[in-house]
């Protein structure tokens, strides 16, 4: 038995129209923009130090902090007030920089008289100082002698640390203010 | 109007209503496809010796100090690719184009920091160093390896699993220059952080 199979002239033509729109349709719906698979492998980065180290003519020093007589006043609740640079938190620092490795001689005047703000008066102060090339005062050596060489580390820095003693026995209640001096040159 | 006639001027208005109507982003966008989000591309950066560019010792009042391209101070990357694909390298230097002092960050020393490419295959990277080609700005994208000339080849092997695509090795150069604007410089070290990033 054969079986035909007609279809109507005009639904052949709209078949025909219909199946072209399906196909222009379908290549709108492909995705030339490809953001929504978009993830970002294969991306790597590098960091790289650029370091350069400058010299000066002349050696600077930095004062990094001051020394705490009141904070080592009220521990000590004496007249006499004592801060050992090697061991005493309360004591000043001071950084030298210059030229790394170079031979320096350190010089300071360790007695120096400090006068009180409000009036007449005056104390007298007796610093020490201890120094090394790190930042390490537990390490740190005393500086017994008014002059002394010492290297600065390839930094160029050495590391001063500044205590001494004075004695408030016969003090007039006030402020006092005064300088403490160091020189550095090269040898 | 007879019946077909009909159907055609449906079929007609229904095609010209259709066009109109946009369809999500694809209509308008370039053809531009990234072929980096298909699939896991393999890339390797890595420093060629020394990862420092390391202007060295200065002293206050000295000229300014150059390392150029082909010096051995400047810093090689060498960066191993897929072959056929391009790469986009991003510079970016210390912020405000200064290395600063160490423990005293409010003074710095003025820097220009540059960058060049190879792409002509895997050479010694001294002279990839020396033939690189300086780029303008802090930005560039090249092919892994450049072609050498005629047509181009066949589409390259879609991404799939166990497929290792071609490697080849691509260098970047980084150098440049210190600024050290006469006397009045601190002494001291000072330092400062180039980022390098590479990406498909």
């Amino acid at each position: 038995m054969q079986t035909q199979l007609h279809t109507h002239p005009l639904k052949r033509q709209l078949l025909t129209t219909l199946a072209g729109l399906l196909v222009f349709l379908g290549t709108m719906f492909v995705p030339i923009d490809g953001q929504a698979q978009r993830g970002q492998p294969g991306r790597h980065a590098v960091t790289i130090t650029a370091t350069a180290t400058v010299i000066g003519n002349a050696i600077e020093l930095l004062t990094i902090s001051e020394m705490s007589l009141i904070q080592a006043s009220q521990l000590q609740q004496q007249d006499e007030i004592y801060i050992n640079p090697v061991f005493d938190a309360e004591a000043g620092i001071m950084k030298a920089i210059g030229q790394p490795n170079a031979q320096v001689r350190v010089s300071y005047i360790a007695e120096r008289e400090i006068f009180r703000r409000e009036g007449p008066g005056s104390l007298v102060f007796y610093y020490e100082v201890s120094g090394l090339g790190s930042d390490n005062q537990r390490e740190s050596e005393l500086l017994e002698d008014l002059e002394r060489e010492v290297r600065l580390n390839e930094n160029g820095e050495f590391y001063f640390w500044i205590g001494g003693r004075v004695n408030l026995g016969n003090a007039l209640s006030g402020s006092y203010d005064g300088e403490f001096t160091i020189e550095i040159e090269y040898i | 109007m007879g019946s077909i006639a009909k159907y055609n001027c449906f079929a007609v208005v229904l095609l010209i209503f259709l066009s109109a109507v946009p369809f999500g982003s694809a209509l308008g966008q370039s053809a531009r496809i990234n072929f980096g989000a298909y699939g896991n591309r393999p890339m390797e950066i890595m420093a060629v010796g020394h990862d420092e560019l390391a202007f060295g010792q200065v002293t206050a009042g000295d000229p300014d100090v150059v390392i150029a391209q082909n010096d051995p101070r400047a810093v090689i990357l060498e960066i191993t690719a897929v072959e056929y694909m391009d790469i986009s390298v991003t510079l970016t230097p210390p912020p405000g184009n200064q290395l600063l002092r160490e423990g005293d960050p409010a003074t710095g020393i003025g820097v220009q920091i540059k960058m060049a490419y190879f792409n002509q295959g895997n050479v010694d990277p001294e002279i990839a160093a020396a033939q690189a080609t300086v780029v303008t700005g802090d930005m560039i994208t090249f092919p892994v390896r450049r072609r050498v000339g005629g047509p181009p080849g066949p589409p390259p092997t879609p991404s799939h699993a166990g497929y290792t695509p071609p490697m080849a090795k691509a260098y970047v150069v980084i150098y440049g220059t210190l600024n050290l604007g006469g006397d009045g410089l601190k002494a001291g070290k000072y330092s400062g952080d180039i980022l390098v990033e590479v990406s498909y």
